[in-house]
């Protein structure tokens, strides 16, 4: 794996973290370096609930152009920050922000 | 109607947060208003009231409006004897009358439909846009299960909500209510306050002083009342009527008559006529700044002053020639009190409240 | 203290009256479509009061207008057209959209420019439910603009109840009323709950709700008032509680005991047991969520015989109207003994134990219950009754 394709996910980390904590509520109280990249989101961990992920299909539309067309397929992706950000790394448009 | 006896209010306003804080406000008087970027004065409430992450972590997602209510809310049961794990958490009900809403929120809905398009509206901002979201915020960081409502109206919107309080307690529906009001500044409200009302640019309400347009200045906050029929359980006295009709001519069997000023009726010309020269009088809305719901306000300045036996004094209260002011704080034997506020008709409510 | 309803105003896409609406049950049409109201890149259908033209305040106050419509109508159905003025009559509403300052436009330009025309903020002003409908009457007695989202018309009704029985007012106009807008239109379908085809309630497949308006007023009334007046009861509001989840802002609590503490405080207040209720007015909104609890707790509390639907394949779900619509079926249904089909079901899902009833039935006995679930955990539960 080359270190700008490494580069590239640190930062998408960096942004789903930020993403995470100024739009669900409650992690406002962590700062976006606290939540580590492999904390489960849901349940045990973060326990988020069905709603945050709705929000995060939104954020994921908003910020990086891609639609969650099927929840199913979003429970493996929204498992925790590292999975999130390597989905977001492999399916964003290129052009996209 | 049967008295309502008052167990603990909580209250959150531009002084920050607790009843301390706004007991002190009636005996320290009238302040400046907090200004905004664009300049704009308005009794805000500040960011660090908002904090208290033992509350925040059972209402993450709420929004800054819901905070304002929960935050009240809570103190209110707090500042009652009351234990609510104690309690059949079905046997207390919630009333929340606002009468702008979450405004804010609303506007933050409307941004993502104008900035990102109709299919990428925040879930969370939405559910936060809707008007029982404060009440359910409310239920949930107390764990109430019984009845909660909110209600929405410009004039008179806590005296209904209270009206039906006292209702829910002699329908035996409920042992107690936990019934109070929360409103919001808010840039947009700021504006529309500037083009539709005479606002104070030196940051002085001045009220009382029958103009046509009483000068202005917005406010926000929160305020609730644990009521019940128990007077055992009396802590502040009680609201022991309400007259709504806008027929009444209020009563002259009371120590202290307290105006709210909230520019949106017009002048205070309506009350000469009621008010007995006899009688003190006294608004203190420009400690706080006028909003539609601070009829709640004035309430628990009602209830403080009957439970110190103490007058706050009236402030910035120019036109002293009119009216038998209040204009002194001192101890004295208050043993009722009646609360006006009117509309845009000049259609006058009257709370009265007991020691 | 019994409370009688004397008169009913009911609008809705099923009908602009009691008549087009019994038609509508009868034929199981499903007067749905897409939204012509409003320009919208969401695909959902929408149950519109189409034709609907009556304007008492200015034409954009849409759902100030349904509300004072259906408020006529119900005046006219109690013979109370002339005789109100000063008179102490309650005016209790429900809505959502109604007491919302929610106008893009205005927005818009005070965001760009920092200043915007007063024309929408003095509508909303202008727009109060229960405020407009007092003012419009010239009544005077106590006055609340419910807005308990989805409950809030079940919750008006309730409101009206307690002050009939507190004695504050002899007569309560009560109700809910709500138009088709863009910015729930647009909200719902972020909650993941709007269907995109036409709403299934309590059906395997069902995908969501469809948004519908319209509005539903219930003329309440004390004995006293009634024997003065002469006039015959409609039926009778028996029984009434809500209470709130306290779990989840949008999502029921899975448990049902939110829905079922009301139903059974209703029953209560109602002075009934369980089997006394001949069919039941779900919510059943069609929302995967919704209709699993609501439909469980329906079988725990009356078993698997009851006869139960959702008007809400007939008007959509008209939100703030919703419980005050669906109070008035019930009393049509009490007086006319059938309850229609419930529209949009066909397969049963095995996750809920009972189904509803598919097609006009047969209904004997004469206590209805109705039941509204909404956002923010509300639940609420009117028991209605139909006089000897």
């Amino acid at each position: 794996m080359n270190s700008s394709h490494e580069n590239e996910l640190t930062e998408i980390r960096q942004k789903v973290k930020q993403l995470l904590v100024s739009n669900l509520g409650q992690l406002e109280m962590l700062g976006p370096s606290e939540i580590k990249d492999d904390v489960a989101l849901f349940g045990e961990g973060l326990g988020l609930d069905s709603l945050d992920a709705l929000e995060i299909v939104v954020l994921l539309k908003k910020h990086f152009k891609i639609e969650i067309k099927d929840m199913n397929e979003g429970r493996e992706v929204f498992a925790t920050v590292d999975s999130l950000s390597r989905f977001i790394q492999m399916n964003a448009p290129k052009d996209g922000n | 109607m049967k008295p309502v006896f008052i167990e603990g209010i909580g209250i959150i306003f531009t002084r920050g947060r607790g009843l301390n804080k706004f007991e002190q406000a009636l005996k320290d008087g009238w302040d400046e208003p907090t200004v905004s970027a664009d300049g704009r004065k308005a009794y805000r409430v500040p960011k660090d009231a908002l904090i208290d992450y033992n509350i925040l972590k059972k209402v993450r997602r709420s929004d800054r409006f819901s905070r304002l209510a929960v935050f009240a809310a809570c103190d209110a049961i707090h500042d009652s004897d009351l234990d609510i794990a104690d309690l059949d958490q079905s046997s207390i009900g919630i009333i929340i009358a606002t009468a702008f809403g979450p405004h804010a929120t609303i506007f933050k809905v409307l941004d993502d439909i104008i900035d990102y398009g109709e299919k990428k509206v925040s879930p969370t901002t939405f559910a936060n846009s809707i008007h029982n979201a404060a009440a359910s915020y409310v239920a949930s960081a107390l764990g109430c299960t019984g009845p909660v409502m909110t209600t929405t109206q410009f004039y008179f919107s806590f005296q209904q909500a209270l009206l039906l309080a006292s209702s829910w307690l002699n329908e035996g529906r409920l042992k107690k209510v936990l019934v109070g009001i929360v409103d919001e500044c808010s840039p947009a409200m700021e504006y529309i306050c500037e083009e539709k009302l005479s606002v104070a640019h030196n940051g002085k309400m001045s009220p009382l002083s029958c103009l046509k347009r009483p000068k202005f200045v917005p406010g926000e906050g929160s305020a609730f009342f644990l009521v019940s029929q128990d007077s055992r359980k009396k802590k502040y006295g009680a609201f022991t009527e309400i007259d709504i009709t806008g027929n009444s001519h209020g009563w002259t069997d009371v120590d202290l008559s307290i105006i709210g000023t909230n520019a949106m009726g017009g002048s205070e010309e309506v009350y000469k006529d009621i008010l007995n020269k006899g009688i003190p009088v006294a608004a203190y809305s420009s400690i706080y700044g006028g909003f539609m719901t601070g009829n709640a306000f004035e309430c628990a300045a009602a209830a403080l002053m009957l439970k110190n036996q103490t007058q706050y004094a009236s402030p910035n209260v120019d036109r002293t020639e009119l009216w038998n002011v209040a204009d002194k704080s001192k101890e004295r034997e208050l043993n009722q009190i009646q609360c006006i506020s009117h509309n845009n008709t000049q259609k006058l409510v009257f709370i009265k409240m007991t020691k | 203290m019994k409370i009688y309803v004397t008169g009913l105003g009911l609008i809705s896409a099923a009908g602009e009256n009691e008549k087009e609406t019994l038609t509508s049950f009868e034929s199981g049409k499903r007067r749905a479509g897409p939204v012509s109201l409003f320009s919208t890149q969401i695909q959902s259908p929408a149950y519109e009061a189409k034709g609907f033209s009556r304007h008492y305040f200015p034409e954009q106050l849409r759902t100030l207008n349904l509300c004072l419509a259906a408020t006529e109508d119900a005046l006219d159905d109690a013979s109370l057209k002339e005789e109100i003025r000063g008179k102490r009559i309650g005016v209790a509403m429900g809505t959502t959209v109604g007491s919302v300052l929610n106008d893009i436009n205005f927005n818009m330009e005070f965001r760009d420019k920092g200043s915007a025309p007063m024309d929408s903020v003095n509508l909303y002003l202008e727009g109060n439910l229960s405020s407009g409908i007092h003012s419009f009457l010239q009544t005077e007695g106590p006055s609340i603009t419910v807005v308990n989202a989805c409950v809030s018309g079940a919750n008006a009704i309730g409101v009206a109840m307690s002050w009939l029985r507190s004695g504050l007012c002899d007569i309560a106009i009560a109700g809910g009323a709500d138009e088709l807008n863009k910015v729930p239109f647009c909200g719902f379908g972020a909650l993941g709950i709007l269907s995109d085809s036409l709403c299934s309630p309590f059906d395997l497949n069902r995908k969501g709700l469809n948004l519908g308006e319209g509005a539903g007023v219930l003329l309440l009334e004390s004995e006293q008032s009634m024997e003065r007046r002469k006039k015959k009861p409609r039926a009778i509001m028996r029984g009434y509680d809500f209470s709130n989840d306290a779990h989840h802002l949008t999502s029921p609590d899975p448990s049902g005991a939110g829905i079922e503490r009301a139903i059974t405080g209703a029953l209560i207040d109602a002075r009934l047991e369980p089997d006394a209720i001949s069919f039941i007015n779900a919510h059943g909104t069609a929302t995967i969520d919704n209709d699993l609890v609501e439909a469980r707790v329906l079988h725990n509390l009356f078993g698997s015989t009851i006869a139960f639907l959702s008007t809400k394949g007939y008007i959509g779900h008209t939100l703030g109207a919703a419980g005050a619509l669906e109070a008035g079926f019930c009393i049509l249904a009490l007086e006319q003994g059938w309850i229609p089909g419930c529209a949009g079901f066909k397969k049963l899902d095995l996750n809920i134990p009972i189904a509803p009833v598919t097609q006009k039935t047969q209904i004997e006995g004469h206590f209805a219950l109705s039941t509204s679930m909404g956002f923010g955990g509300c639940d609420a539960a009117l028991v209605i009754e139909f006089p000897e």
